[in-house]
């Protein structure tokens, strides 16, 4: 079994067992119905039961499978970059406000992560809050964060 | 005889200036907002509805109506291309149309979802004008022991939705798992929310639709190798070819039958409808093994479902007051706003608005259809555009999305832990769909088991005793149990022939 497989699962029996273990505290049964805690319990346990057929089953070896998800060393380096920027973007939004954050952040994956001229950066970067702020807050009256711009 | 005069004298009163505009504005609307995730077609009706005060009732009803049904296919034009479905409607098509697209084919899939729909909603229309009064009928016969089934029956897709079932049930638990989250709807106590007052409302299905389809695809995505990842392109094969069509017709009428049916049923909605068809394509399939994988019937199904219950949902509102879905909820408070009594006497007491709005139905389709076979191949010439410089788009308009839905920054620190999530179980290869699909049907099964046994006081033969209750857990057994019985009955032949050879 994968590495990534094998933390999964162990990850989603985690889940399962804590879910299942804070469902004991709440009402179990009501007068003819189940309780609160029914359901969450019961689905907990069922996870849990997966998890470990997951972890125990045997499964031979697929080259294909292997092949289509190996990784070079390292690949995970860019993800991680965009993941990290996306919650920079979110925290700054609340302090600069939609368009501002969005557009830095866009430039930044554009220029910095994807090496692309300045034109085609500043372009998307700029243009794409803007329509997105032109739909959602003018089109739809739909408020998005303003930063201490007024925008 | 009486409801063909009345669909042509509905179809003379559409067709003024005034109604037909009406019409096509709001199925480009109901296009936007569906391809828009955040806002959905209820909450697009209801930011519109202020701006009707005063406006002709007819006009206003027939463009909601096309944003109503616009909508279904708004959503699927994101699900296909980028994988982000716009609506809960759209999550089965993302499967088989994502995949579709990346093998070069976005056109066809966006095609065939085009011309499903376009059938779907005009025998879902049909269906409507005229049945409308008998299925009501029978859609008072479907009680929590109904619903419960019903629920159970779209769950059965948690198995069969990604290529394993054992992960495939283990995503579908953990979507169950994260509806339990909130307030209980039957006690209204808090569970899960770990003191967190932003959680008291649960988590929202766009949420974590778009941070899993989404953020998780963009992440994924941008580990691959880029020149693997490249789409081929062929203008040759941008629409649904013959054979497509060939292999789809059935898939496309099943799908308009299913969804029709379950769209009748109060609550049930659209949703629902699209599981149940994929799950019933793939089940009946002679390749069920290439489901996920980009298979035409995968796209066509769903989007007939989901289409064909929107014309299904219309059946209860209009003919008995009681809203099919969401979107009906709020079409049934316009009625009331412009003065209306939706119920029975509807039919008898405001005949102009309900056969023109019925004629505008069958017309809206059709200017889907006309408007959308053409801009397929244009939607699908989004992805000639490097992904490097499409998926910062997509974050963006992740980002604006999730805020809209509802104006929270707790919503978009979930939306960026969910995307994580979402990148590891594709590198595990976990299927994504069963998550939504447990969030989005673990309320229903839940309040729908409760109800049941509080009614039964406690018996849980309620289940068996009621004749479609039984019946839809009856068929749901079968499904389960006759791949382990065709299975076992393979390898006891295959014993049986051995021995023989063996003496």
């Amino acid at each position: 079994m994968r590495r990534t497989e094998l933390a999964s699962a162990i990850g989603f029996c985690a889940f399962g067992l804590i879910w299942a273990a804070l469902a004991l505290k709440l009402p179990y049964m009501g007068e003819f119905a189940p309780g609160s805690g029914f359901l969450p319990f019961w689905f907990g346990v069922v996870l849990v039961g997966l998890s470990l057929v997951l972890i125990l089953r045997k499964r031979p070896a697929v080259a294909e499978e292997a092949a289509e998800t190996a990784l070079p060393a390292g690949s995970w380096h860019k993800p991680a970059v965009v993941a990290l920027g996306l919650a920079l973007c979110i925290a700054a939004i609340g302090w600069l406000g939609f368009m501002a954050a969005v557009a830095l952040y866009l430039f930044a994956l554009l220029k910095f992560v994807e090496h692309r001229g300045w034109v085609l950066s500043l372009s998307v970067g700029l243009g794409t809050p803007l329509l997105l702020g032109l739909v959602f807050r003018t089109g739809l009256e739909v408020p998005l964060p303003v930063g201490p711009w007024g925008f | 005889m009486e409801v063909v005069s009345s669909l042509l004298h509905g179809f003379s009163l559409l067709f003024q200036p005034d109604y037909i505009l009406f019409c096509i504005l709001g199925v480009l609307l109901g296009q936007l907002i569906g391809a828009l995730p955040g806002i959905g077609p209820s909450a697009g009706i209801a930011i519109l509805l202020p701006l009707t005060f005063g406006a002709d009732p007819i006009a206003s009803v027939v463009m909601f109506a096309g944003i109503y049904y616009g909508a279904q296919y708004g959503g699927t034009i994101t699900s296909v291309l980028v994988s982000i479905p716009g609506e809960s409607t759209s999550v089965m098509t993302s499967i088989d149309g994502y995949q579709l697209a990346r093998r070069g084919r976005a056109g066809a899939a966006l095609g065939m979802a085009a011309i499903a729909s376009f059938v779907a909603g005009t025998l879902g229309t049909a269906g409507l004008m005229l049945l409308a009064p008998t299925l009501a009928g029978m859609a008072l016969a479907f009680g929590p022991p109904e619903y419960f089934a019903l629920v159970v029956l779209g769950l059965l897709s948690l198995a069969l939705v990604g290529g394993d079932t054992v992960k495939g049930l283990m995503a579908g638990f953990a979507g169950l798992m994260l509806a339990t989250i909130g307030v209980d709807p039957q006690v209204g106590s808090t569970r899960y929310i770990f003191g967190q007052v932003w959680l008291l409302d649960g988590i929202e299905f766009l949420v974590l639709a778009v941070a899993l389809f989404g953020i998780g695809e963009v992440l994924a995505s941008v580990e691959r190798d880029p020149s693997a990842s490249k789409v081929e392109f062929r203008i040759s094969g941008v629409l649904p070819t013959r054979a497509d069509w060939v292999v789809s017709k059935w898939a496309t009428l099943r799908g308009t039958l299913i969804g029709f049916l379950i769209g009748v049923l109060p609550g049930a909605g659209a949703t629902i409808a699209s599981f149940v068809a994929y799950t019933v394509e793939r089940k009946i399939s002679s390749h069920p093994e290439k489901f996920g994988t980009g298979v035409m019937e995968a796209v066509a199904a769903p989007e007939a479902a989901n289409n064909s219950a929107s014309s299904g949902a219309m059946v209860p509102m209009l003919a008995l007051g009681v809203p099919g879905s969401n979107t009906t909820a709020i079409l049934l408070g316009a009625l009331i706003m412009f003065g209306l009594q939706p119920g029975p006497q509807l039919f008898e007491g405001a005949p102009d608005l309900v056969w023109t709005v019925i004629a505008s139905m069958f017309v809206g389709n059709l200017i889907l259809l006309v408007l959308n076979l053409p801009l397929a191949g244009l939607f699908a010439q989004l992805l000639r555009v490097p992904y490097a410089v499409l998926y910062p788009i997509i974050l963006a308009l992740c980002i604006s999305g999730v805020f809209a839905a509802q104006n929270s920054m707790d919503d978009l620190w979930l939306m960026a832990g969910f995307g994580v999530l979402g990148y590891f179980l594709r590198r595990a290869a976990f299927p994504v769909a069963p998550f939504i699909l447990g969030l989005v049907l673990g309320p229903m099964l839940e309040n729908s088991l409760r109800q049941s046994l509080t009614l039964s006081h406690g018996s849980p033969w309620i289940f068996v005793e009621r004749p479609i209750a039984g019946g839809i857990l009856g068929i749901v057994l079968v499904a389960l149990l006759l791949p382990v019985i065709t299975r076992s009955y393979q390898i006891l032949c295959g014993k049986a022939r051995g021995w023989t050879h063996a003496g």
